[in-house]
């Protein structure tokens, strides 16, 4: 049967340069398939290293992190740990209201404080000048926690008191803190800059005819879903440090992306960019929200240090964090599902309002990117999705590991849990029966790799699903207070592809050491030992032999954001392909080198590379030379087990097993111990991390870490990682990422298994002791 | 951190004759909850500005834990909560106040934060920690959580202000008959914990009895009688870092499977610890089964007046009592 | 428990100068001004420069090109200056002596003042303990420690672990096993395993874990953080 497809398309060239970044960074893009992935094949090229996995010296196996020394003796510098003997520190005083006009500043006490260096206050910015759209010192404050005046003291002690004397009266103006009102015509406006609240075109996907679609089913199924505002909560908490020496200007940051603070402030302050040195040399965890995006507090210290003459430091307060980094925005879902009894998939509709809160430059992405799982996880010939993203007075939305995908993916995989409940299926086999194995359904775009089917397979074999599972009878079949129950759930991700152009340099000097030049963060997978392991692995040479260098934009050029699960597969490609010309470009030395010395006609491609030396294959009397004489997306499923305490509400997650298909193992310590990690943060999402709003004032109430719940190691179930090696067509030896994908299977699959446990159907997140009550209460 | 003045006390009698001179003193011990406190700048009337410590860990011989069969326990103001917990005298005759000692905060908090701080520290109400919301507590004439975000806020004696009262081990101590030993410009003298708390309806702008020139120096609990046993229980979200939705301690004279006497304490739902006296009552002389249990239970809830968000309280604390009582018949 | 520092029975009604009057040209002189570092030989000039109790070493080796001058340690003291009060520490085996303000928190003495940056700042709040570090033996969160109350403390950082180029058995584990990710609140993870090896010998998965259960690690090594101790409990053992 013939289908038509019709898919929203952005002019990627009306776009802004931070909308641009957002697209770029996070292959949002591809979403929407009327933009061409140029990255992306129209079908799998001949891969590089087609080897089997048992062919490889270096990658592969476990390998400790070449920066652990530093980490685990605290000499790894951060840019916590960055400080000047004449540095003056910052404190911000911010806006109490989600959204006011200052009427007036009185700033001459704090100013006449002794130890006080300068303050500044919106007057004080210059004219136009933004973080991205954001007001660097706020006039007409968009939400609670925009800078409204910014101190900098001898220390910060002083600033605060300073803080303390400085008199803001405000005129108050009306706001929208929920996006569901925000989207209704009459809302009040969230900025008076807005006509409506409304960012950018909504989003739209169809496939087909839906409503013959749902004619033809006979199952319908559908539900409401929410999922809550998270902030990422680093444990480095966002700071820099600015240093004016007279028109060249360093910033240290703790970033994910460099290279992208240096152009957007370069470009701010009209400097060449060669004249702004941007240095991140260990990141404390960032998460999406480090990912060069433009903040408020980069343009502020860079101004006060300008100001007074002196470096500038300003290392937020955790609330500080809470109110002016990027968040996991909540969205509000409606999806509706029809099928066979045979459990073929006939129809598919969503809507879903991302909350974009105040000046995303995302926003108009925001939703589309929830509705990727049900627009390319499962064959359906009839879809219909919409997207809005709405602004509104809370803070801002940003990506978080995955951006939209985790809550779009919930929604899906609780629905399709129910359904197959409703036909009697397995979910396994409902889910089986309907994958997409081919690729973008609308862009024709084959999958860079295809491990689905093997990882839902062999995940479900290796957790004994069947057995533990025991049929839609065993639900809430439990006796006592504490129910067990297992949950399934399988995601196909868009994540871990794509990116702006990556470059990367792989020098190797005369001493034959090898140096990867670069300008990836270090944040938490042990990316520069990645890329160590791919350049040694390329090069044929040992590991020791190879460093690789911090980012710093003075010395390295722009390979890309440590972000959107591409630091292995997108700048891992960068430095295999660095490393693979300096490999044939050491070999063509070799070669005349060895035609000179054997006197004779000595071919490249006759020499090969072991362990660091160069050897003349047709003769093996030949001394090999050293490298010193030669030189002048994911896919994955989770199943887990928990218990349910009827009696308090309380979820206790016991058993995790994700599988993933992740193309190739590069190290298998980290790539583990990645999947651990986004295991937490996915129970946490599932669990308890929630930061809520007061409604009728628009103050956040859980901006610290004793209201916003995050879980502990003593919260820490058993968590099994299977990876599925299927040798991807596009990524460094066949490997792919998976920084996002590991987070997002947790969610759905607790719900389901919450079920299971104790027979209820949780649809908001987080699924704490208040909602399990609820819901016990109200099936009783 | 903003600034302030340190003076650091010598005798209990020169830390109170020091507060008697500065209305803008607080006392410093552990120092967990009123650093927090300065380091977020709240101010009001119920939460004067601090412009000067007094710390009291430099006074003397304040940190002890002392038993003997007849006279009971002596825990000094200044003991740090993990020598409590791991005291083996508090392990073997009052192991509800050890687990109750073993569970607010984190370990690092528990070294450091001591058995007085526990039971003197503010509520934790969001809109009281909120700098911004003028509520009772700060002087305001308005509860927010009224009308707001409640789903942790009290379901039983709120009036004017719903907060819930924080402590794990002010519930243990209070169901083990415990009482403080306060001194003051008058001198010491002992004030049962049954009656050391007030809620808003007798004054809105504190939590105890204390007044400002006062000081909590010493925790008694008699000693323990035949057949008494303890427990405590908590529900909370994680298993660290967090403070009860609902906590109960219980502990009782069990004898032949009876509840011959005892008490029955609930935190986190109440401004203050709150003691359930029907739920005593009605244990009184029963025999402890799911049925007595769950009707202790059941009768506690009955006063409950829940707001928007937080009924789901009601159904734990009644689980929880049911319980917690149950476990004392099996202990 | 006082030093000169906490002098008991002073009352701060006696102190000359009020905090927020201090002379400016005085209050130039100190590093951040939380603790009497004096920055060079001319900022001295007027006030009176103390030795520390014990000789200090030599600072450390400056650090690599790219990373901004630190402070070096203590090499003469300023006296008392507004509510400051001399205070004397014991840092990885360095006696300090330092001139410190009621306020100042001991974490802010350690990173600004003496150059230990080792130990992290996550919350300032005692909500996540990447500031851990040993007083007197005991874990304690540096960040809600009044450094003035710590005065005649022994004070253990990240820093002071490794002895003559060996790295202390607890560092060894997290690094083999990785027992971090980002690695940011890895010395405050550090530095509670150190506490909890030093009196437990072979504790149990559930000792460990409820030891460790306040150290907050957002990446969720929590699993590798678990193998960590566990190794290094075996080689401690």
């Amino acid at each position: 049967m013939p289908t038509t497809s019709k898919v929203t398309t952005f002019d990627y060239d009306k776009l802004t340069s931070a909308e641009k970044q957002f697209v770029d960074l996070y292959g949002l893009a591809a979403l929407q398939a009327g933009i061409a992935n140029a990255e992306s094949p129209a079908a799998p090229p001949a891969r590089s290293a087609d080897k089997p996995a048992a062919a490889f010296t270096i990658i592969g196996k476990e390998q400790r992190d070449l920066e652990g020394y530093k980490i685990v003796t605290g000499r790894a510098r951060f840019t916590a740990d960055i400080y000047f003997p004449d540095m003056l520190y910052v404190r911000v005083k911010r806006s109490p209201l989600p959204h006011a006009r200052v009427k007036s500043i009185d700033t001459s006490k704090a100013e006449k404080l002794p130890g006080v260096k300068a303050v500044m206050t919106y007057k004080d910015i210059p004219e136009k000048m933004t973080a991205g759209g954001r007001p660097i010192l706020a006039s007409e404050p968009g939400l609670v926690g925009d800078p409204i005046a910014a101190v900098a003291a001898i220390n910060e002690t002083i600033a605060e008191d300073a803080l303390n004397l400085i008199d803001v009266q405000y005129d108050q103006l009306p706001f929208v803190i929920d996006a569901r009102e925000a989207e209704k015509p009459n809302a009040p406006l969230a900025l008076s800059t807005l006509k409506n609240n409304l960012a950018g075109t909504p989003f739209k996907a169809t496939r087909g005819d839906v409503s013959k679609g749902f004619a033809d089913a006979d199952l319908v199924v559908e539900h409401v879903v929410d999922t809550q505002d998270q902030q990422h909560v680093a444990m480095e908490p966002h700071m820099a440090v600015a240093k004016w020496d007279r028109d060249n200007l360093t910033i240290w940051i703790t970033s994910q992306y460099t290279h992208s603070t240096a152009a957007s402030v370069a470009a701010s302050f009209g400097l060449p960019t060669s004249r702004v040195r941007v240095i991140s040399e260990f990141t404390g965890g960032g998460f999406g929200d480090k990912a060069g995006i433009a903040f408020p507090y980069i343009w502020l210290v860079t101004l006060l240090s300008r100001k007074t003459g002196r470096p500038v430091r300003y290392e937020l307060t955790r609330t500080d964090v809470f109110m002016e980094a990027t968040h996991h925005y909540p969205v509000y879902q409606t999806i509706k599902l029809g099928f066979k009894k045979d459990g073929t998939l006939t129809a598919i509709q969503a809507r879903s309002i991302a909350q974009a809160g105040a000046y995303s430059p995302f926003a108009g992405f925001l939703a589309s990117d929830t509705l990727s799982a049900a627009r390319v996880q499962y064959t359906c010939a009839n879809i219909s999705l919409e997207g809005v993203g709405v602004i509104t007075n809370t803070g801002v939305a940003g990506a978080r590991r995955a951006v939209g995908e985790p809550s779009g993916v919930f929604a899906l995989e609780l629905l399709m849990d129910e359904a197959a409940e409703k036909l009697s299926m397995d979910p396994v086999e409902l889910r089986l029966k309907n994958l997409n194995e081919t690729g973008d359904p609308e862009s024709k775009q084959p999958w860079s790799s295809n491990g689905l089917r093997e990882s839902i397979v062999k995940g479900a074999e290796a957790f004994k699903w069947k057995e533990r599972w025991k049929g839609w009878n065993a639900v809430n079949s439990g006796t006592g207070p504490v129910k067990r129950g297992v949950g399934f759930m399988a995601l196909a991700s868009n994540k871990g592809s794509k990116g702006p152009p990556m470059t990367a340099v792989v020098e190797i000097p005369v001493d034959g050491s090898v140096r990867v030049v670069q300008g990836g963060a270090h944040i938490g997978g042990s990316q520069r030992t990645t890329w160590a392991m791919i350049v040694a692995e390329a090069l044929s040479v040992k590991l020791e032999q190879v460093s690789v260098t911090p980012p710093d934009t003075a010395f390295t050029s722009d390979t890309g954001v440590v972000a959107g699960s591409r630091a292995t597969k997108s700048i891992g490609l960068a430095v295999k392909t660095a490393a693979e010309d300096a490999r044939q470009q050491l070999l063509v030395n070799a070669a005349s080198k060895w035609s000179k010395d054997l006197k004779k006609d000595v071919k490249a491609d006759e020499l090969e590379i072991n362990e660091g030396l160069i050897s003349y294959k047709p003769d093996a009397s030949v001394k090999p030379l050293t490298f010193a004489q030669a030189v002048a997306s994911g896919f994955v499923i989770v199943d887990g087990q928990l218990e349910v305490n009827t009696e308090t509400g309380v979820v206790r997650v016991l058993d995790v097993l994700q599988a993933h298909d992740v193309g190739r193992v590069i190290n298998l310590l980290t790539i583990r111990s990645q999947v651990e990690g986004g295991s937490m943060q996915g129970i946490g999402f599932a669990l308890t991390e929630d930061y809520i709003y007061d409604k009728a004032t628009g103050i956040p109430v859980s901006a610290n870490l004793d209201d916003y719940k995050m879980l502990m190691i003593n919260n820490t179930p058993k968590i099994t990682s299977l990876f599925i090696e299927t040798n991807d067509a596009v990524g460094p030896f066949g490997a792919k990422g998976i920084g996002e994908p590991a987070l997002m299977p947790p969610a759905a699959g607790i719900a389901n298994a919450i079920y299971h446990a104790a027979g209820i159907r949780l649809k908001s997140l987080p699924m704490n002791p208040k909602k399990v009550m609820e819901a016990l209460k109200k099936k009783a | 951190m903003r600034s302030f003045k340190y003076y650091a006390a010598t005798s209990w009698e020169d830390a109170v004759a020091m507060l008697s001179k500065n209305a803008a003193a607080q006392v410093i011990a552990g120092g967990s909850d009123l650093l927090g406190w300065i380091k977020d700048d709240l101010n009001g009337p119920g939460a004067p500005r601090a412009d000067l410590l007094i710390d009291i860990r430099t006074i003397p011989n304040t940190s002890y834990v002392k038993f003997d069969a007849a006279g009971g326990l002596k825990l000094g103001a200044l003991t740090p909560l993990v020598t409590v917990a791991e005291s083996a005298d508090v392990l073997k005759n009052y192991p509800g106040l050890a687990k109750s000692a073993l569970s607010p905060a984190s370990p690092a908090i528990r070294n450091v934060g001591s058995i007085a701080g526990n039971l003197m520290q503010r509520p934790r109400c969001w809109y009281l920690r909120g700098k911004d919301f003028a509520c009772y507590k700060k002087g305001g004439d308005f509860c927010f959580a009224v009308t707001g975000e409640n789903q942790y806020h009290a379901i039983l004696e709120g009036e004017l202000c719903y907060i819930v009262h924080p402590s794990d081990t002010a519930p243990a101590l209070i169901a083990l008959n415990a009482s403080a030993k306060v001194v003051g410009p008058g001198g010491a003298k002992d004030v049962a914990l049954d009656k050391f708390f007030i809620g808003p309806r007798t004054n809105v702008l504190k939590e105890t009895v204390l007044e400002h020139n006062e000081l909590l120096a010493e925790i008694s609990v008699p000693a323990p009688a035949a057949n008494w046993k303890s427990a405590f229980i908590k529900v909370t979200q994680r298993d660290v870092y967090d403070f009860a939705v609902v906590s109960v301690a219980v502990a009782g004279q069990i004898e032949g499977g009876v509840w011959k006497d005892g008490r029955v304490v609930l935190g986190g739902v109440a401004p203050t610890p709150y003691r359930a006296t029907a739920a005593e009552d009605a244990l009184k002389g029963q025999k402890i089964d799911e049925k007595s249990a769950r009707n202790a239970g059941d009768l506690t809830l009955v006063k409950a007046r829940p707001m928007s968000q937080n009924a789901y309280k009601v159904d734990i604390a009644k689980n929880l009592i049911a319980r917690a009582v149950l476990s004392l018949a099996s202990a | 428990m006082n030093e000169e520092g906490n002098k008991p029975g002073q009352s701060p009604e006696e102190e000359t100068m009020d905090t927020r009057s201090t002379a400016v040209t005085r209050r130039q002189f100190l590093i951040g001004a939380g603790a009497g570092l004096v920055v060079g030989a001319a900022a001295t000039a007027g006030l009176q420069a103390l030795q520390p109790a014990k000789p200090v070493e030599q600072a450390k080796p400056a650090p690599p090109v790219q990373q901004p001058a630190q402070p070096a340690p203590a090499t003469a003291i300023v006296e008392p200056v507004s509510g400051a009060k001399l205070v004397k520490l014991n840092v990885n085996g360095l006696d300090y002596s330092l001139a410190i303000e009621p306020q100042t928190t001991l974490i802010e003495v350690l990173k600004r003042d003496l150059g230990l940056t080792g130990t992290k700042l996550g919350c300032n709040g005692s909500m996540c303990s990447a500031c851990t570090v040993l007083v007197d033996g005991v874990a304690q969160n540096s960040c809600s420690l009044l450094a003035i109350r710590e005065s005649g403390k022994k004070i253990v950082t990240v820093e002071g672990l490794e002895q003559g180029g060996k790295l202390h058995p607890v560092q060894e584990a997290f690094w083999t096993q990785m027992g971090y990710q980002c690695g940011f609140c890895t010395p405050g993870q550090i530095m509670r395993a150190v506490e909890l090896l030093n009196k437990t010998k072979n504790p149990t998965d559930a000792q460990i874990m409820a030891h460790m259960s306040g150290n907050m690690c957002k990446c969720g090594a929590y699993p590798n953080i678990l193998k960590a101790v566990q190794a290094a409990a075996k080689q401690m053992a």
